[in-house]
């Protein structure tokens, strides 16, 4: 049996019936998405035990017993089943958000804070280097929602606001170009079925 | 009122504490070089992704408790789907122990049903793109129709037949992407990090205790 | 009137044609390709110098951010500079931050050519490794103390390409495949900012004005823009695959929606003028 005919056999027929939501919610279309969610749930169990062997259970096996403070952590985000000690799932919550929080904070605060910042100051003077100043205050400026929109701060918000629209419709060009590559990529998978049952692949 | 230890545990104080001090840890490992202090940051990187990969876990079994919820309760019209999706888990599940993950069985599965739905999900939209651009993108405004010539411009210059329709596309797409877009998505850049600023420090301070549910 | 009916229905023409009409659009290029010039970007071509400048050895971490859901785009950039590095006499990590990596990096090795390269000495696989933004700076910081084994199970330590690559002071160029712009983000935190290490963003085209400040900053390396910069890679390394194949249809169905916001909005305008002009 060609496994990899009936690979795209399947993928083909999954695509064609997850599209028939156009036309409306069927059956068909259910049945395709409880069979997506079915092999994800699974892939996301299995990635997740692989993570867990490669960096938790090696550690511990060459002698790092430290290890075991994070596995025990992590096996109390389960007492959220149980009613008299679902507190204990808080603890690994906590030290994921800290340390999460904290990386971000620093990362933050140096790259996408002052990093910007240098970067719109320290450009070389030309008319485009200005206009990207001006525009990136003005659109700063219409986040500032402490101040009413009135006088000079509201015709600055007003700069920033068309500055915003012309990123929106940029966002909106990419979008389009996105979308047409992923439906492109999968018509082209069906394509690539029919000439394998045609005999022309 | 008797305090125990146990209920001294049981307080979100306690939560918001560990909080506090993994978060001071981290920040003090990037502006400190104490070997110490490094070391045990170093760990507690590599805690976090202990604990994340039990998040992940504990996802996936609050979703199948739902489901075997449907399937004991016999939900009319729900059930068999839920059914179904236990089995494929249990089958992915089975195939992945006996092959790995990385064996044909699994990685059959995951092409075939995993990326085929997952894409063709995503592509989807590109039909709504479409009756949208037709029906809903409408220059009603100054701003509405700036966004409207902006995409339309962009598209063009996206699509390598842009530059047939008229030859400055290119040169007026890129211009329009690196100073206007440029300059909007920095101010929003700016802004967003400085609210993340002051959320991750409001969480470390216990202020925002949204995320201990 | 007529001329007012004609607007009107115009305006409020049933998506279903408009369905059907992109279906014709997307499939008349894959069945008959037109070959549509491809112009080539700067940041496409600053990638390509840059992988075919790398010194011999040099280490590049190839991370898998995607998802199944935005392979269509991410699949053929992957590929193509997958392609390029086995022709180099080049180190390759792939690994992955995001679930679907592993599986979706090792699909992308399974259909490239390898060459007289070996797994474990000149490629591996290291997997998923999870936790986000945590995971991101841990692997930056000592990649043998935070990963033991790769994907296929081998102990990392007993992989000689592994002796070679322990943070990322180690990582001559570092792509992200991705659909997130947090996940460049992260890299520009996590990575760039602490290592200076040279990030290079094959993101879909969605994510791409949002990382063009970053590009603009010098915090990132260079952007693969979506399945085009899959193309003009294509073409650079003389290697068409799915990108060129892509984009004659990327082309004619763009025109397509360029077509219907015309059009639209032309109706749109028609009937609000033939409104107006009813009110007076």
């Amino acid at each position: 049996m060609d496994f990899a005919l009936l690979g795209s056999f399947v993928a083909v027929v999954l695509t064609l019936l997850i599209y028939s939501f156009l036309y409306k919610e069927n059956r068909f279309y259910r049945f395709a998405e409880y069979s997506f969610i079915g092999v994800a749930s699974g892939y996301w169990l299995m990635v997740a035990i692989n993570n867990l062997q490669s960096v938790a259970w090696g550690p511990i096996i060459k002698g790092n017993y430290l290890y075991v403070i994070p596995l025990i952590l992590g096996v109390a985000l389960f007492a959220r089943l149980s009613k008299g000690y679902s507190w204990l799932a808080r603890w690994p919550v906590a030290v994921v958000v800290g340390t999460g929080t904290a990386l971000a904070l620093r990362g933050f605060v140096d790259a996408m804070f002052i990093g910007q910042i240098r970067a719109t100051i320290a450009a070389p003077m030309n008319f485009d280097n200005l206009l990207i100043a001006v525009i990136t205050v003005c659109s700063l400026f219409f986040f500032m929602f402490t101040v009413e929109h009135k006088g000079p701060i509201g015709i600055v918000a007003k700069i920033g606001r068309y500055g915003l629209m012309v990123y929106f419709g940029v966002l909106f060009g990419n979008h389009v170009m996105t979308r047409m590559a992923l439906l492109t990529s999968r018509f082209i998978e069906i394509q690539k079925f029919l000439l394998k049952v045609l005999g022309l692949a | 009122m008797e305090v125990t230890s146990m209920s001294v545990l049981k307080r979100r104080e306690v939560a918001v504490f560990m909080t506090a001090l993994a978060g001071i840890a981290v920040i003090a490992d990037y502006f400190l070089k104490v070997p110490i202090l490094n070391t045990a940051v170093a760990d507690l990187l590599r805690w976090g992704v202990i604990l994340a990969s039990f998040m992940l876990i504990w996802g996936t079994i609050s979703m199948i408790r739902i489901h075997a919820d449907v399937i004991r309760k016999k939900t009319p019209n729900q059930w068999y789907y839920s059914v179904w999706l236990v089995f494929l888990m249990v089958v992915f599940v089975a195939v992945s122990l006996i092959q790995g993950l990385a064996g044909p069985s699994s990685r059959w599965m995951y092409d075939s049903i995993y990326v085929a739905s997952s894409s063709t999900y995503y592509s989807i939209l590109g039909f709504y793109m479409i009756s949208a651009s037709y029906r809903a993108i409408r220059a009603r405004s100054g701003e509405a129709t700036l966004l409207l010539v902006i995409a339309v411009i962009i598209m063009l210059m996206n699509a390598p037949i842009g530059a047939a329709v008229w030859e400055g596309i290119p040169a007026l797409g890129k211009w329009i992407v690196d100073v206007p877009n440029t300059a909007a998505s920095r101010g929003y850049i700016i802004g967003l990090a400085i609210g993340a600023v002051i959320l991750g420090v409001r969480t470390l301070a216990g202020r925002e205790r949204g995320y201990l549910g | 009137m007529a001329g007012e009916d004609a607007w009107t229905k115009l305006g409020r023409i049933d998506p279903r044609i408009l369905y059907a009409l992109l279906i014709i659009v997307l499939i008349i290029p894959i069945i008959t390709p037109v070959g549509l010039p491809i112009p080539i970007t700067d940041q496409t071509r600053k990638t390509y110098e840059a992988v075919e400048k790398l010194p011999p050895g040099s280490v590049v971490v190839c991370s898998m951010d995607t998802s199944g859901a935005a392979w269509g785009e991410n699949g053929p950039q992957a590929v193509v500079v997958l392609k390029h590095l086995f022709q180099k006499p080049l180190k390759i990590v792939v690994v992955g931050f995001e679930t679907d990596g592993p599986m979706l990096g090792q699909q992308a090795l399974l259909q490239i050519p390898k060459g007289e390269k070996k797994y474990g000495e000149d490629y591996v696989n290291l997997g998923f490794i999870a936790g986000g933004e945590t995971a991101r700076a841990a692997f930056g910081r000592d990649i043998h103390k935070l990963v033991s084994r790769d994907f296929l199970g081998n102990p990392i330590d007993k992989l000689p390409i592994m002796e070679k690559v322990r943070n990322a002071e180690d990582f001559a160029l570092f792509f992200t495949f991705t659909s997130l712009i947090s996940a460049v983000e992260m890299y520009v935190r996590q990575l760039h900012a602490p290592y200076k290490t040279k990030v290079v963003a094959a993101i879909i085209g969605l994510g791409v004005p949002s990382i063009v400040p970053y590009y603009n900053a010098g915090q990132v390396f260079s952007i693969l823009s979506g399945s085009l910069g899959a193309a003009e890679y294509e073409l650079l390394t003389k290697m068409p695959g799915e990108g060129v194949r892509l984009s004659d249809a990327l082309s004619l169905s763009t025109l397509l929606v360029v077509a219907c916001v015309v059009v639209g909005n032309v109706a749109f305008l028609a009937v609000k003028k033939k409104r107006k002009e009813e009110k007076r």
